[in-house]
C-alpha cells in the first residue's frame, strides 16, 4: 500500500495549480459561469488550446489516438484541478473508453482524437422514457436495409444533444433475442436527417444555478428518430454484443476525478464558509452539533476519496472491476446528498434562497445543490441498481 | 499512490490467514473466554515461531523491522479468526518501549517479546475515561531511587496474563497542563497490586488494576520524568490505529458470514439472500467495511511513514465505530433468531466488535479532534490534503 | 389532427414537428411547448405533456385505439 502522490505527480499538481492561477481569470471565470454548454465559449476554447499545448488533455490515452500515453494517476491529478473550476479536461467522456476497447481501427483513427481534444462531443442516447433503470428494455429501432441501419424510436435526457456532434446510441437490434442480447450500439453525426431534438428545462434553468452546483444542468432534451438512415459501420462493436459493449463503457465512466468531486465538493464548500462567515453574528462553527456532524461528513468524504483511489489503483494496474465501480457510485452520490441536505439545516433558511435572490449565500449554491444533489444517485446507474450489482456480481448473491 | 497490498503485503496477508484458519477455531475463543489465563501459549509461541510478535519491532532486538503497515495486517487477520491472544496489549507496549524506552529497557523486553517469552500491558484510563492529561490521577511518588505508585486504572487488557505493564502517572501537579505525566515499566507481580477482573461484552480479559504503594524502581521510568504525555499520545495512536485494523478484520468476517447465510437460508421459497431488501443490506455491509479498512490503512501508512497521522486515526476509528458496529448489527439481523443463540458462534464476533468501537475513543470523541483540526485553524480545508491536530 | 391518446386533446402535429432552430451540429430543434410524441409498435404517438405521455407509457393497450393518429 503507498496512499501519497509521487513527487513528480506532486509537482504536476502545483504545476496545474500555477497554470489555472496564471490562465483563469476573471473574465474566464464569468465565461464558464454564464456558458451552459460544457464550457464552450471563446476563452474556454483559447484555454482549452492551452491546456492541450501542455500535454494535459487525454493523458492516459494512446499517442496514436491523440493521448500521451502516460498514466491514469496523472489524467486523474490534472482531471480533479480543473472540475474544481468547473472545466473539463481529463478524459474524454462517456463512450471514449469503449471505442478504445470495441472500435474497429477506422472509428478510433475518426473518432478519439477529437473526443480527447473536445472537438467531438457525444450525446449519449441510452435512456428512453420506459427505459431507465431497467435499460435493456429499450425500444429504440435499428432495422438492417442493405449496408444501412433504419432507425425509429426515441431517446430521453440526451443532455448534450443540443451541443454534441455525435449521438452514441444503443438500439434494439434484434427483437426476437433475450433482451440483452439484441442491442446494439451505434455513434453517427447529429446533423443525420431524420433527428429531432425537443429540449426539457430542468428545475435549475430558472433561476439558473451557479457554477459548481451538483447538476446545475438547466437544459436536457429527448432525441427522437425518424428513418434515420445509417451506415453500418457506424455500429461500434459486434451487431447484438452493445449491451455489453455500453455497459463496460458505463462502468469505466464512473470512476474518475469529476464524479467523486461533484459530491464532496459540498463539504470543503461549507466548512470554508464557516470558517470565514457567520449568520448575523451567530458563528455556526462553533455549535458543537453542527461540529460534530460536519466532522463525520468529513469522515466519509475521505471514503469517497479512497474509493476513487482504489478504483484508481486497480485500473493502473490493469486489474478488471467486481465491484469497485459500483461502490464508488453508491457512496459518493449518497454522501453528496447527506452534506447537501445538513447544509440546508446548518445555513437555515438562508439555503433556500436561490442564484439571483438577494441575501443568498454564494450565488445560492447550496439551494441549487438541494435541487441537484440526488441526481447524481441517480444518473449513470442508480444507487439502487448499483447494490445490485454489488450484490449479484460482487458478492454472488442470488437473482431473484 | 496504490492503496491496494502489494505482493508482499498479500503474501503476509495469506500466510496469517491460512495460519489461523488452521490452528485458531472458534471454539479455542470460546474456551479462552472461561479459561483464567485468558490465552493459549502454544498459539503465542507458534505467532512469535511465525515473527508475528517481532513484526514491526527493531531488528537488532530480535524482531522483522518491518513497516507498521505489516503488523496492522496481522492485526487484521488476529482479529478475522477473534485469536484470543494478547497481541494487541503487547504490541502497544513493546512499540512504546521500542519507541521511547532507555537501551537498556529495550534490551531486556523487547527480544523476549519476540520470543514470545512474555506478555505486555498498558494501563491508562482511570474514572474519567477521556484521553486527557487531566484524568491522569494515579500518583508515583519519588522516594529515593524508587517511584512509589497509588491508583487505580480501569479497562486494563489482559493483566493477569502479563508479565509488565506500562503505567500512566502523575509525577506532577495537573494544574501544569500536560506537563507532569511519567510513564513506569511495572512488574504486574509487584506487592500492592490487586487485579478486579471486569465483565465486558466480548468476554476478553479487562479488569480494574488498583495499585496500593506499588514501589518501582528509577530505572523503570520510560522517557523523560514529566514529559511523558507526547509518549502516551503516540502509544494512543498506535493503539488505536492496530484495533481499528483488529475491528476490520473482524467486521469483514463477520459480514461474510452474514451473507453466506444469505444465500443458504431460504424464506418464502427462496433464498432470502435474492431479496434486494436483503441484497442492499449486503451491499452496504461491504461498502462499511470497505471505508473502514481504506482509511484504516491510510492512517497506518502515514504513521508508518512518519507523517503526521494522529487524524486520519480519528477518521478511521470515529468509522469504525459507527460502520462496524452497523455491520455486525446487520449480519445478527441476518441470521435472525439463531445469531442470538448462544451455542451459535456468531455472536463471538459481534460481542468482540461492539466492545472495540467502546474502546479507545468514542466516535464523538474523535470527531471533536477532527472539527477542531478542520474548524478552529485559519487556512481553507481541501479534501486530500494534511490536516493537523489542533492541540 | 392526432389526439392525445390520454386526454383527448388535440394536437398540432405540424407544430410539434415544426423547426424552431438547429442544434449547434445541425440536428432540428423543435419548440417545447407543442407537446410531446412517443413511437410505440411503428407508429408515432403524440402527447400534450409529458404526463400523458407518462401514463400512456405505463399501459399502451388501455389508449390505443381511442386515439386517431
Amino acid at each position: 500500500m503507498e496512499f501519497a502522490y509521487t513527487a513528480e505527480q506532486q509537482a504536476l499538481r502545483d504545476e496545474v495549480q500555477r497554470f489555472i492561477q496564471e490562465n483563469v481569470n476573471e473574465d474566464v471565470r464569468s465565461e464558464i459561469e454564464n456558458t451552459d454548454e460544457m464550457s464552450q465559449g471563446p476563452l474556454v476554447r483559447d484555454l482549452r488550446k492551452k491546456v492541450a499545448a501542455k500535454g494535459w488533455v487525454g493523458i492516459s490515452w494512446p499517442k496514436e489516438y491523440g493521448g500521451q500515453d502516460g498514466s491514469r494517476i496523472d489524467q486523474y491529478i490534472v482531471e480533479e484541478e480543473f472540475s474544481r473550476i468547473g472545466v473539463g479536461v481529463g478524459g474524454a467522456g462517456s463512450g471514449a473508453p469503449a471505442i478504445l476497447a470495441a472500435g474497429t481501427e477506422e472509428q478510433k483513427k475518426t473518432l478519439l482524437p477529437g473526443l480527447i481534444s473536445g472537438e467531438i462531443t457525444l450525446a449519449l442516447g441510452f435512456t428512453e422514457p420506459q427505459a431507465g433503470a431497467d435499460l435493456a428494455s429499450l425500444q429504440c429501432r435499428a432495422v438492417r436495409d442493405g449496408d444501412d441501419f433504419v432507425i425509429n424510436g426515441q431517446k430521453m435526457y440526451t443532455s448534450s444533444a443540443h451541443y454534441a456532434s455525435h449521438i452514441y446510441l444503443m438500439a434494439r437490434t434484434d427483437p426476437d433475442a433475450p433482451k440483452h442480447r439484441g442491442i446494439s450500439i451505434f455513434i453517427f453525426p447529429m446533423d443525420t436527417p431524420g433527428i429531432t431534438v425537443r429540449p426539457l428545462w430542468t428545475i435549475q434553468n430558472d433561476p439558473p444555478a451557479p457554477i459548481g452546483t451538483t447538476y446545475g444542468q438547466r437544459r436536457t432534451n429527448e432525441t427522437f428518430f425518424e428513418d434515420v438512415r445509417v451506415p453500418a459501420t457506424c455500429m461500434l462493436g459486434e451487431e447484438n454484443q452493445g449491451w455489453y459493449v455500453g455497459a463496460m463503457g458505463l462502468n469505466l465512466d464512473r470512476v474518475g476525478a469529476s464524479r467523486y468531486l461533484i459530491s464532496v465538493r459540498r463539504d470543503e464548500d461549507i466548512i470554508n464558509w464557516a470558517k470565514d462567515n457567520d449568520l448575523g453574528g451567530h458563528d455556526v462553527s462553533q455549535d458543537p452539533a453542527i461540529r460534530d456532524r460536519l466532522a463525520e461528513l468529513w469522515i466519509e468524504a475521505q471514503v469517497c476519496r479512497l474509493m476513487t483511489m482504489r478504483s484508481m489503483s486497480l485500473m493502473e494496474r490493469g486489474d478488471t472491476f467486481t465491484y469497485e465501480g459500483a461502490a464508488e457510485k453508491v457512496w459518493a452520490p449518497e454522501h453528496g446528498v447527506r452534506t447537501t441536505e445538513t447544509i440546508s439545516q446548518i445555513l437555515g433558511p438562508y439555503a433556500q434562497l436561490m442564484s439571483t435572490s438577494e441575501e443568498a449565500i454564494e450565488h445560492g449554491l447550496f439551494a441549487h445543490n438541494l435541487l441537484g444533489s440526488f441526481q447524481s444517485g441517480i444518473n449513470h446507474g442508480s444507487v439502487q441498481v448499483m447494490r445490485d450489482q454489488i450484490a449479484r456480481r460482487g458478492l454472488g448473491l442470488p437473482r431473484g | 499512490m496504490d492503496v491496494l497490498l502489494n505482493e508482499e503485503e498479500e503474501m503476509v496477508k495469506n500466510a496469517a490467514r491460512e495460519f489461523l484458519g488452521g490452528e485458531c477455531p472458534p471454539s479455542l475463543a470460546r474456551a479462552m473466554e472461561v479459561d483464567d489465563l485468558g490465552y493459549p501459549p502454544e498459539l503465542w509461541s507458534q505467532m512469535a515461531q511465525l515473527g508475528w510478535l517481532g513484526m514491526s519491532l527493531p531488528e537488532s532486538l530480535g524482531g522483522q523491522g518491518l513497516p507498521l503497515t505489516y503488523l496492522g495486517i496481522i492485526m487484521e487477520e488476529v482479529g478475522r479468526a477473534i485469536a484470543p491472544v494478547p497481541f494487541h496489549s503487547t504490541m502497544v507496549a513493546a512499540l512504546t518501549i521500542a519507541a521511547d524506552g532507555s537501551q537498556e529497557q529495550k534490551q531486556s523486553v523487547l527480544p523476549r517479546v519476540c520470543q514470545g517469552d512474555t506478555v505486555l500491558t498498558w494501563a491508562l484510563t482511570e474514572r474519567d475515561p477521556r484521553f486527557l492529561p487531566e484524568t491522569i490521577a494515579t500518583e508515583a511518588v519519588e522516594q529515593g531511587d524508587n517511584f512509589v505508585i497509588s491508583g487505580t486504572k480501569m479497562f486494563v487488557d489482559n493483566f493477569g496474563a502479563a508479565e509488565k505493564c506500562l503505567v500512566v502517572c502523575r509525577t506532577a501537579s495537573a494544574s501544569d497542563g500536560d506537563q507532569g505525566i511519567s510513564l513506569f515499566l511495572v512488574d504486574t507481580g509487584s506487592a500492592g497490586i490487586s487485579n478486579v477482573p471486569l465483565t465486558a461484552i466480548a468476554r476478553d480479559k479487562q479488569s480494574q488494576v488498583i495499585f496500593d504503594n506499588v514501589s518501582v524502581p528509577r530505572s523503570n521510568l520510560i522517557g523523560q520524568i514529566n514529559q511523558g504525555w507526547p509518549v502516551v499520545q503516540a502509544m494512543i495512536d498506535r493503539a488505536t490505529v492496530l484495533l481499528c485494523a483488529q475491528m476490520v478484520g473482524a467486521t469483514r468476517k463477520d459480514a461474510e458470514m452474514g451473507i453466506e447465510y444469505a444465500k443458504n437460508r431460504a424464506a418464502f421459497g427462496r433464498p432470502i439472500g435474492s431479496f434486494q431488501s436483503i441484497q442492499h443490506l449486503c451491499a452496504d455491509m461491504i461498502l462499511w467495511v470497505d471505508g473502514a479498512q481504506l482509511l484504516t490503512y491510510e492512517a497506518l501508512w502515514k504513521m508508518d511513514q512518519g507523517l503526521p497521522s494522529s487524524i486520519e486515526i480519528s477518521q478511521a476509528k470515529s468509522f469504525c465505530n459507527d460502520k462496524c458496529e452497523a455491520v455486525v448489527r446487520s449480519s445478527q439481523v441476518i441470521h435472525g433468531g439463531i445469531g442470538f443463540m448462544m451455542e451459535f458462534d456468531l455472536h463471538l464476533w459481534f460481542r468482540r466488535v461492539t466492545s472495540w468501537t467502546m474502546r479507545l475513543g468514542t466516535s464523538f470523541e474523535h470527531r471533536s479532534k477532527i472539527a477542531k483540526a478542520l474548524l478552529d485553524q485559519p487556512g481553507r480545508v481541501r479534501l486530500g490534503m494534511n490536516l493537523e491536530p489542533v492541540p | 389532427m392526432p389526439t392525445d391518446p390520454v386526454c383527448g386533446i388535440e394536437i398540432d402535429e405540424a407544430g410539434a414537428r415544426a423547426e424552431t432552430g438547429q442544434t449547434r451540429h445541425g440536428a432540428t430543434e423543435v419548440d417545447p411547448n407543442m407537446g410531446t410524441r412517443s413511437f410505440h409498435n411503428g407508429t408515432w404517438y403524440y402527447f400534450c405533456s409529458l404526463d400523458c405521455r407518462t401514463k400512456f407509457l405505463a399501459g399502451p393497450d388501455a389508449y390505443i385505439g381511442q386515439a386517431s393518429t
